[in-house]
């Protein structure tokens, strides 16, 4: 499952590479290279992508794992709850905030994401 | 996209500008004097204050409809400090139940139209972390006095307090971090995922159940905000035996 899921995303990201350019000879004038972007090798587009693609994978493990996270400590206390209905009200207390503080871990990783997906890729030069 | 202008926002604005125009100062007419979050916490504060004066005006023995749920509203808060602090607590409620109803509040004001959440904004949350950071430490050091403050710091003897007081010091910094960050991720993704859908799919019905949930994350979030500030709190003032 996970090498499949690993080749469908190289897969897919092998696509939006720019297409390779042919070698021109050393003599050549640099009149054509002029009108490129002056950035290096990569230009902003494309870390625009590769950027939200990482985003994207670290916002998807950041979800899975909370959500075992939270699932887990949710089992335990539901259980413990049918163990002993006096102590409902504690124990209700404790999960609200263990899950929230679970939770704000994921939120980070959103954060994260934000930022990359608002900055203005242009500003610097690579 | 575009950020949507508020009316209220740019009534404020002109108003300003205006009076401003009359001794002579001028601004440039495409820029706000005061940004919309805090013309929208302007807002919320006054709507707090306003109902809160109207709601005790006459208190009675025996409590009406609304002193019925103003007191509930109050036992939730004293509820939660004496779990965590004790009887002694009770000098802590008016601090943590204003804030958390203006987050609440906050939180919840921007589901309208043409309202806004101030706490979308990073500085808001921040303003309201560094106001319980502040506050607790000042707890502490009215408590301990500021030597005794210094020394819950160091662990449980001197021998180890190389090790102790940095661990301390950076949880304390992460504790007013995570408070920011926990609060401005969730309501600015709320905000941000009611937009997109409103933008990609039907205007009106789609956006309606994500409300529904950005009204119970909202007062998930108040509540949380609360909780955390007395857990810390109740560390800083505890007494040890």
């Amino acid at each position: 499952m996970l090498i499949i899921f690993v080749m469908m995303v190289l897969s897919l990201i092998s696509t939006t590479l720019p297409a390779q350019e042919a070698q021109t000879p050393a003599y050549a004038t640099t009149q054509a290279k002029a009108s490129e972007t002056p950035a290096g090798p990569a230009s902003t587009t494309t870390l625009f992508i590769y950027a939200i693609y990482l985003g994207i994978i670290g916002l998807t493990a950041a979800a899975i794992s909370g959500a075992f996270a939270q699932s887990k400590a949710l089992r335990t206390a539901v259980e413990n709850i049918g163990r002993n209905p006096s102590a409902a009200d504690s124990i209700r207390g404790v999960v609200i905030i263990g899950l929230a503080l679970i939770e704000s871990l994921v939120i980070y990783v959103l954060l994260i994401n934000l930022i990359l997906f608002f900055v203005k890729w242009t500003n610097y030069k690579f | 996209m575009e950020e949507h202008r508020l009316i209220i926002v740019g009534l404020v604005n002109k108003l300003l500008k205006w009076l401003f125009s009359l001794v002579g100062i001028g601004f440039d007419p495409h820029k706000d004097i005061i940004p919309s979050h805090i013309v929208m916490a302007l807002l919320v504060t006054a709507i707090i204050i306003v109902f809160f004066k109207l709601a005790v005006k006459n208190l009675d023995l025996f409590p009406g409809k609304m002193q019925n749920a103003l007191e509930m509203f109050y036992k939730f808060f004293q509820g939660l400090v004496d779990d965590m602090i004790g009887h002694e607590g009770r000098q802590f409620i008016p601090a943590l139940g204003t804030l958390g109803t203006f987050i609440a509040v906050s939180n919840l004001i921007g589901l309208l139209p043409e309202m806004g959440s101030p706490t979308a904004n990073i500085n808001v949350t921040a303003g309201c972390a560094i106001f319980i950071f502040i506050y607790y430490h000042a707890q502490g050091v009215k408590r301990h006095g500021p030597w005794g403050y210094f020394k819950t710091f160091t662990g449980p003897n001197w021998g180890l307090s190389w090790l102790f007081l940095p661990i301390e010091i950076v949880s304390h910094i992460s504790r007013l971090l995570s408070l920011t960050m926990r609060l401005f991720g969730n309501i600015f993704g709320e905000d941000m995922v009611i937009v997109i859908i409103s933008t990609y799919l039907l205007s009106f019905i789609v956006p309606l159940p994500v409300m529904a949930l950005a009204i119970f994350t909202s007062l998930l979030q108040a509540f949380i905000f609360v909780m955390l500030s007395t857990i810390y709190l109740a560390g800083a003032v505890a007494e040890e035996h």
